[in-house]
């Protein structure tokens, strides 16, 4: 009878947690923030772009190191490359100086791509040697073979206006299929700032001051009410086809200044996740 | 384990003629290989095989070696034949284990099937004329701690044609456990008792990753996003008991929610309840089944539609017919909401009576009906459909208002002379178009008759005479063409050569030609070896085998078999 008693013992705990239940009012969820309010299309892209995500945190030493590697990428690619500076994990916690840039979707991301030791990038979000996760030494060569590798399959052009009567950004997205596309896809749109001055450890003299960096200069940080995962095509899309979409953001709380923000909007296959297209757009 | 398993093939190949005792062990195996070269009719509708010819075949090999086992399937499917999925076209290795026995516990690694109760929650299995084959790959174990008392304990994925289910998050992961207590064996004062009781209860649960799923409002284009559970359970509890000549099962299984591609993306939880009673004495059997399913699809995969990666199997209340008029228009088990009820009886008439004769007679009684489930429906969701609501609710008692399938049958067999066996049947079936996927349209209600006569001739010769007849007054095209006539001619010696003729003529059909589907089947048997050719034509159908179904396209053209164990 022990032998009995100490199998279920083993068993039960894992039977407790097998089983999902969704509440009635989560089942459907409202994806607030399409709208059909319009605002001009000014920034027309025609050339396969990479978005360079920069995971990071004030409390990683080495991250002023890949901060700079970002910088001179963008030197180097100009605008071909995007960055996104995800702060996530504990690295990120409790700023000293109250600077939260930490976001649940950025948490969800560091976690699926594997991000737990920082720095590390993600390009494309594509499998690299059978990871996600990039080293900063290694970007540059990245960035190269994903410019050199990737089927140009579509064009983001953006439009965009603040609405400072409801404090609201509203996007315009024109996405044009330039290949005929046989998965769904989805589209995310995101708020990044720069310039924001706060501390930053640091143990390499050559980034700044050691051991921390009081008045470093935050990037391409990703803020928080973006929206994720909309969906863009729920069916093989063919070549030539333009989809037309409006978005409008509520402005996280936490940005100091709209001025220096800027507006990501990127395309991904529903199923891989990996990132078809990307563009961005300064306020 | 694929180099081991591997391995422990090449080595048991390597010798000469298979052996059938190594290394203390032994190994059995056996082979099958179907050929078919089909040719186009466009009266029957059979199209042209670009192939030529077809061919489906499969070996297994099996070694014991007192506890251990191992063994491998090679499957091929060059290409596969008509009305086998092409996902199928291939050749490999698709199944291998091995598995030992130690102290209290049975593992095995590898390829497995394995069934908890009556499978309302779980059953891995394989049913070849079907093409369906949801074998885990994984692990087993089984323990029998004490007399009387059996955990089973299964992790794994299910077999999906020739793709590589572990490297991909499209295929969902299983995880299930069974406790089975026999009463009488665990307390030795019941050992003796003439009730037996045994009680048994299980949990299974699908880790099927959350793939996004939007709905759009056609008037504003506001999107909604579904929250989908990836941890899907399923928990059931049985009771089985038996009392001298009376027998009782019975199931009932719990779903928790499950949005897929079958229920419509609805987040009802599942629910199914099987009852059957049964009386046998000598000369008289008595059967009553019930079952209740609601919501049932249980996949491994929420976007799967078809027979593949089922991880339950819902029992079908019908009879399984041999007699291939009376199988035209067969019972598919729906799913998503079914009540049924089957009754079966068998009485022998005693020998030199005035109704049993010289010989005796069996009477078997069958009536079956399947019928649609209540359902009230909640309010819809904002795209004017049911996605990513509860759906409906259902009372568990009340039946539906739509007949699925309703059949009584009566089949009379009857030795009549040292010579000659007559078999009668009779059935009236009423078929809802509805489980060959034609939604709505008009039902169809068929007589169906057949009389079967075996002759004893000498030498262990035999000849067999079979008329069947169907009429029906629904006419409607080509998956209902009214009245179809059967007859066949079989000539058998010693059980080891076999020499067929059969017509099937659907000379009631009202437009288009009254084909006459004939076919001429040879087979020799020697030893365990069986060898059957046939030629002629076979109509478009589908067959189903336990409530599941599949379509069988229109051929023309020959057909050879090979069969083979050792």
């Amino acid at each position: 009878m022990k032998k009995i008693i100490y199998i279920f013992a083993i068993i039960l705990p894992l039977i407790w947690v097998s089983c999902d239940t969704i509440e009635e009012d989560q089942q459907l969820i409202y994806l607030k923030g399409i709208t059909t309010e319009t605002t001009p299309i000014t920034a027309i892209s025609s050339e396969q772009k990479v978005l360079l995500e920069d995971y990071t945190g004030w409390k990683c030493v080495n991250c002023p190191r890949a901060a700079a590697k970002a910088t001179e990428m963008i030197s180097k690619y100009g605008e071909k490359l995007v960055v996104m500076a995800v702060h996530a994990t504990a690295f990120a916690n409790n700023s000293i100086d109250s600077l939260n840039f930490k976001t649940e979707y950025g948490e969800r991301w560091a976690t699926e791509f594997g991000c737990t030791s920082l720095p590390t990038g993600v390009i494309n979000r594509r499998k690299i040697g059978g990871a996600y996760t990039i080293g900063d030494a290694n970007w540059d060569s990245e960035i190269q073979n994903t410019i050199n590798s990737q089927k140009h399959i579509m064009d983001i052009n953006l439009g965009v206006k603040y609405k400072e009567e409801y404090n609201k950004i509203l996007v315009s997205t024109e996405n044009i299929f330039r290949e005929d596309y046989p998965s769904k896809t989805q589209i995310s749109v995101l708020v990044l700032e720069s310039g924001i001055i706060g501390v930053q450890y640091n143990t390499d003299p050559n980034y700044g001051t050691t051991p921390k960096i009081n008045d470093f200069e935050f990037n391409h940080i990703l803020r928080k009410n973006g929206l994720i995962d909309y969906p863009l095509t729920t069916d093989k899309v063919n070549k030539g086809e333009k989809i037309a979409i409006n978005y409008l953001i509520d402005v996280d709380p936490d940005i100091q200044d709209i001025s220096k923000c800027t507006v990501v909007v990127f395309v991904t296959d529903a199923q891989t996740k990996e990132i078809i297209q990307v563009n961005e757009i300064h306020l | 384990m694929k180099k081991l398993l591997l391995a422990i093939f090449l080595i048991i190949c390597s010798f000469n003629g298979f052996s059938q005792d190594i290394f203390g062990g032994k190994v059995t195996g056996n082979f099958q290989m179907d050929v078919q070269a089909s040719k186009e009719d466009s009266i029957i509708g059979a199209e042209r095989v670009s192939e030529k010819l077809l061919m489906n075949a499969f070996t297994n090999i099996l070694y014991t070696n007192g506890d251990f086992s191992a063994g491998v399937r090679f499957e091929a499917y060059l290409n596969p034949i008509l009305g086998f999925d092409p996902k199928y076209k291939g050749a490999g290795l698709a199944y291998r284990f091995a598995s030992y026995k130690k102290d209290y516990l049975e593992i095995t690694a590898g390829n497995f099937y394995e069934q908890f109760g009556n499978g309302l929650i779980f059953r891995s299995y394989e049913e070849r004329n079907l093409g369906l084959d949801n074998a885990m790959d994984g692990l087993k174990i089984i323990a029998r701690p004490i007399k009387g008392v059996a955990l089973k304990g299964v992790i794994g994925k299910q077999r999906y044609y020739w793709e590589k289910i572990w490297e991909s998050d499209d295929f969902g992961l299983v995880r299930g456990i069974d406790a089975e207590v026999s009463i009488n064996s665990l307390f030795k004062k019941f050992e003796a008792s003439p009730l037996q009781i045994i009680a048994g209860g299980s949990f299974v649960s699908v880790f099927d990753k959350a793939e996004d799923r939007f709905i759009i409002e056609p008037s504003t284009g506001d999107n909604y996003k579904l929250t989908m559970p990836e941890n899907i359970g399923s928990a059931a509890a049985r009771l089985q008991m038996s009392y001298k000549a009376f027998n009782l099962n019975a199931e009932y299984a719990r779903k928790g929610q499950d949005p897929n591609a079958v229920n419509g993306y609805i987040f009802h939880k599942g629910e199914a309840a099987y009852l059957s009673l049964g009386y046998a004495a000598k000369g008289l059997g008595i059967n009553v089944s019930a079952k209740r399913i609601d919501n049932m699809s249980y996949k491994s995969r929420r976007g799967e539609t078809g027979n593949m990666l089922n991880v339950n199997y819902l029992p079908a209340l019908t009879r399984q017919h041999a007699y291939s008029l009376f199988a035209m228009y067969p019972y598919a088990t729906q799913v998503n909401g079914e009540m049924g009820i089957q009754a079966d009886i068998i009485y022998k008439l005693k020998k030199n009576t005035f109704l049993g004769g010289k010989y005796g007679t069996d009477l078997k009684l069958n009536y079956s009906i399947a019928n649609s489930i209540d359902k009230e429906y909640v309010q819809l969701n904002p795209a004017g459909n049911y996605e990513g609501t509860e759906g409906y609710s259902s009372s568990f008692f009340k039946a539906g208002d739509e007949i699925y399938f309703e059949e009584l049958n009566l089949e009379l067999g009857k030795k009549l002379s040292s010579d000659f066996k007559l078999n009668l049947m009779y059935s009236y079936q009423t078929f809802n178009p509805i489980a060959i996927g034609h939604q709505g349209e008009k039902f169809i209600y068929a007589n169906i008759f057949a009389a079967d006569l075996t002759q004893k001739l000498k030498k262990r010769s035999s000849l067999r005479y079979e008329v069947q007849l169907l009429l029906t007054e629904q006419n409607y095209g080509e998956w209902a063409a009214g009245d179809w006539i059967q007859g066949t001619v079989e000539y058998n010696l010693g059980g080891k050569f076999f020499v067929a003729a059969t017509d099937q003529w659907n000379y009631g059909k009202l437009n288009g030609e009254k084909v006459h589907y004939y076919n001429f089947a040879l087979g020799y048997t020697k030893g365990t070896t069986r060898v059957q050719l046939s030629y002629g034509k076979q109509r478009e159908g589908i067959i189903c085998i336990g409530g599941v179904c599949r379509m069988v396209p229109a051929s023309n053209g020959l057909f050879a078999t090979i069969t083979s164990s050792f």
